[in-house]
């Protein structure tokens, strides 16, 4: 856990859909040490819905904001009375991609091709993001001379 | 004309194509339909079933309720529809299914699963061509809850397991523009019990080939590259799913069905107003939606052969 996230007894931690693995993940390691947690999930960031979540926070609560884009939910909640130093920021890609051909999940690091582990196929992941598996669906890339001799 | 051709539920209306709700209630209320490749069709998706179980049928426990009721209704409404190909009989709790095309028959208690083979929606699926999907509908969408699934285009079964409609929509270029797909499900959540409405979608396929899971896209997609003006004709199918909405009563779910046809363009172009709106439409084919269903490949060669099957025929362009 965060070095930094020791020191709050109640935790806001705001993510989109994407990171809310991760999100969720926190959340238990927080609540097992005795933290009271509000998680909200959202589609994909959003300013709006943000700030409404940041202006109604008690002051002296901590801010975990997971996904892409977190700028402008930093920046209202700035101006909602959060320091810099209670925002804490994971835009990190790690995600779980869902093999397309034989339907096992690696762990990648970007958005990039990748193999994977299981039938060694190359594949890219997508935008189609699965709740239920918690992954994101990896499609196979041809090779441009495939089926073409 | 083949009995391919006959029964051949040619989609287009319009001479361009761009996605649309464009279901229309039946009268009577259908789920399934018998055509004349019933067994060669049905023979197709038992070894699908038998071989690839894991691919072609899925089901979370909680849709077990809804996958009865799916039986039941199947067998109703085949032995009510088709009774010269299927009889259903019941003693109080105990039904007898028999299939007379396939020479079969089914015997089974209702709900009691130690009463069959496999689960409920499989057996139902064992007897019609149709792909079947239960879609359970819960108070914060629809979701995929159960199907069998042997004949996709392109899509994976166990991927979409327990996913909601919107985001099993997610790869399909457009889908939210006008918040179309938002109120494609806001139209599925009112279907009345007991209706049914169908729509149909359309793609291309390359050969006659009925299953194009995703799991194998890496063998038949490569396919695509082999199209040439000459070949055309035999290679290139319009592929075209007759999919119905029925409102199940009891649990309240939505059971989808897809029948798929593929006729070849061959047996196509013989039916000029079919070979003109077929031509027209995947001529304005927006690029995205060609891109997607995997047309942009060969839409060169496709349109060279098409243009050459207007110009024998003397149809205006
Ligand atoms: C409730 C049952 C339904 C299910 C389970 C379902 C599922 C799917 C799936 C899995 C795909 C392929 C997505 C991919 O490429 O991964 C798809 C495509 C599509 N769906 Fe649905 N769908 C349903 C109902 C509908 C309805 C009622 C409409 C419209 C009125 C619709 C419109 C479309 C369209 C336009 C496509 C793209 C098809 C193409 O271009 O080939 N769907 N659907
Ligand atoms: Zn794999």
């Amino acid at each position: 856990m965060k070095e930094g996230l020791e020191k709050y007894r109640h935790v806001l931690v705001i993510t989109d859909k994407k990171h809310e693995e991760k999100a969720l993940r926190m959340q238990r390691e927080l609540q097992n040490r005795g933290k009271s947690v509000q998680l909200e999930v959202m589609a994909s960031l959003d300013v709006l819905i943000g700030k409404e979540l940041v202006s109604n926070q008690p002051i002296g609560r901590g801010l975990i904001i997971f996904g892409e884009g977190t700028l402008g939910i930093e920046r209202v909640a700035v101006s909602a009375g959060y320091s810099r130093d209670d925002i804490f920021i994971d835009s990190s890609q790690e995600s779980r991609a869902f093999c397309s051909q034989c339907h096992h999940i690696t762990i990648i690091g970007s958005d990039e091709s990748f193999i994977c582990e299981n039938c060694l196929q190359q594949l890219e992941p997508s935008e189609h993001y699965s709740t239920y598996h918690r992954a994101s669906l990896a499609y196979p890339v041809f090779k441009e001379t495939d089926g073409k001799g | 004309m083949s009995n391919s051709s006959k029964e051949f539920p040619f989609p287009f209306t319009k001479d361009s194509y761009a996605y649309s709700n464009n279901s229309i209630l039946l009268d009577p209320a259908r789920s399934v339909a018998v055509s004349s490749h019933y067994i060669e069709e049905v023979k197709l998706k038992r070894n699908l079933l038998n071989q690839n179980h894991e691919r072609c049928f899925r089901a979370l426990p909680l849709s077990l309720e809804a996958q009865w009721e799916v039986l039941l209704l199947v067998f109703k409404e085949l032995s009510t529809c088709e009774p010269q190909y299927f009889t259903l009989e019941q003693r109080g709790n105990a039904y007898q299914f028999t299939n007379h095309l396939l020479r079969e028959v089914e015997s089974f208690s209702f709900k009691d699963s130690s009463s069959i083979e496999v689960e409920p929606l499989d057996l139902a699926g064992r007897h019609v061509q149709e792909d079947l999907i239960i879609m359970g509908d819960r108070h914060d969408g629809l979701f995929l809850e159960a199907g069998q699934l042997c004949f996709p285009s392109n899509w994976s079964l166990t991927f979409v397991l327990g996913m909601e409609f919107k985001a099993i929509h997610t790869p399909v270029p457009g889908i939210t523009d006008n918040r179309f797909i938002e109120k494609v499900e806001r139209f599925i959540t009112r279907i009345r019990p007991n209706s049914a409405w169908e729509r149909k979608n359309w793609s291309v396929t390359i050969t006659n080939k009925l299953d194009t899971p995703l799991e194998t896209y890496s063998d038949w997609g490569k396919l695509r590259y082999n199209v040439t003006e000459a070949n055309a004709g035999e290679l290139v199918n319009l592929r075209v799913e007759v999919q119905r909405l029925y409102r199940l009563p009891v649990t309240n779910d939505i059971l989808f069905s897809i029948h798929t046809y593929l006729l070849p363009l061959n047996e196509l172009i013989s039916n000029d107003e079919w070979l003109k709106k077929f031509y027209t439409n995947v001529k304005t084919l927006p690029k995205e939606i060609a891109d997607y269903k995997g047309i942009s490949l060969y839409k060169r060669e496709l349109m060279t052969f098409l243009e050459r099957a207007l110009t024998q025929r003397k149809i205006e362009r």
